[in-house]
């Protein structure tokens, strides 16, 4: 089954929609005691356009969340990336970071995964860091709901080779070391 | 025109995938469906709530302490601040990308936002302690935090210097 399992930060999750929502009705509550009902309904009247101008890549977003989870199995995905080295493997690795929809709950145990099918801390590094700077799913759905498209092109253009930076710096600087360890045994 | 162009990308790698979907059979095209409804259900909520909250919150706040803080003349102390800022801000994307938004609007200088939007990727206190570390392992993951931790402040810099936006 590629079915992801059901969301364990669900109390979390609802921590933050709590968050949002105590946050959108005191500034509300305040704009409209401070500013004026003009003020408060103008800047609804321009929020719900701005939600109507964003609801299409919104629903891309999550179309293209679903179809990646179901036609890239993150299982399948680990061992076939951890097997590869290289800079290929980094550049992959930076991919499948990009690609692969999930919050943190999922993103994180797939590096673990990542490392017991063989990736080296640079891949690990790659993914986890190509998944933070250019997830596709986080961009479209809350990234270009909040910045115009000229500013998160400029954003992503600018990260676009960071995971692969950083996953080469890792594996320079720290694979060493960590292959160290293991020599003595003391294997993470 | 650049959205128009977005759009049609977009969904044309929607369309591409789905029909990879399609041929593969299997439910997978349900299953897709399936999994994306449950997260448009989860997101609805927290983005109506968010851009609602952030309308206001730009309507509110004086753009001259934004300014004077984050403004675009703040130079470097305005990009560290911004990124510590960022990495400490809790609460999901929706939170995040709301306040740098409104933020904009109201006087911020894009590259201080710049460095907030990738500190706040990056670094995320929040996500650090409860996910990162405990999943990952403390040293991978202050291995990987210590190579980005320049990063943020970095990309506000060459925001400023090549007068990108």
């Amino acid at each position: 089954m590629s079915n992801p399992p059901p969301a364990r930060g669900r109390r979390k999750a609802d921590a933050g929609l709590l968050i949002v929502l105590v946050v959108a009705v005191v500034s509300g509550a305040l704009c409209y005691a401070l500013k004026g009902p003009e003020v408060f309904w103008a800047v609804l009247g321009d929020d719900l356009w701005l939600l109507l101008a964003i609801a299409p890549k919104v629903l891309a977003g999550v179309l293209l969340a679903g179809l990646l989870t179901v036609l890239l199995p993150r299982e399948q995905v680990a061992r076939w990336m951890g097997s590869r080295s290289g800079f290929k493997g980094l550049a992959l690795a930076s991919l499948a970071g990009a690609l692969l929809p999930g919050g943190p709950m999922m993103t994180f145990p797939l590096a673990v995964a990542l490392g017991t099918a063989g990736a080296d801390i640079g891949t690990a590094t790659a993914f986890v860091t190509g998944w933070a700077l250019l997830s596709v799913n986080r961009t479209l759905v809350w990234e270009m709901s909040f910045f115009d498209n000229d500013f998160v092109l400029l954003r992503y253009a600018i990260c676009l080779l960071l995971p692969l930076l950083l996953g080469w710096l890792a594996r320079l600087l720290f694979g060493r070391i960590k292959g160290l360890a293991e020599e003595q045994g003391g294997a993470e | 025109m650049s959205i128009l162009i977005a759009s049609v990308l977009l969904y044309g790698a929607v369309a591409v995938l789905g029909a990879m979907a399609l041929r593969r059979g299997e439910g997978a095209v349900p299953e897709a469906l399936s999994i994306a409804w449950e997260q448009a259900k989860m997101i609805a909520p927290r983005l109506i709530l968010a851009v609602l909250g952030a309308g206001f919150i730009a309507a509110l706040v004086p753009p001259e302490w934004v300014a004077a803080f984050v403004g675009r003349d703040t130079g470097f102390a305005g990009l560290l601040l911004a990124s510590l800022i960022g990495a400490l801000i809790p609460g999901g994307p929706m939170l995040a990308f709301a306040i740098g938004g409104a933020a904009l609007e109201v006087g911020a200088g894009p590259p201080q936002i710049m460095a907030f939007v990738c500190a706040w990727l990056l670094f995320n206190l929040n996500r650090t302690l409860v996910w990162d570390i405990p999943i990952v392992g403390r040293r991978p993951a202050l291995q990987r935090l210590a190579l980005s931790l320049p990063l943020p402040v970095l990309i506000g810099l060459l925001v400023a210097q090549l007068g990108l936006a």
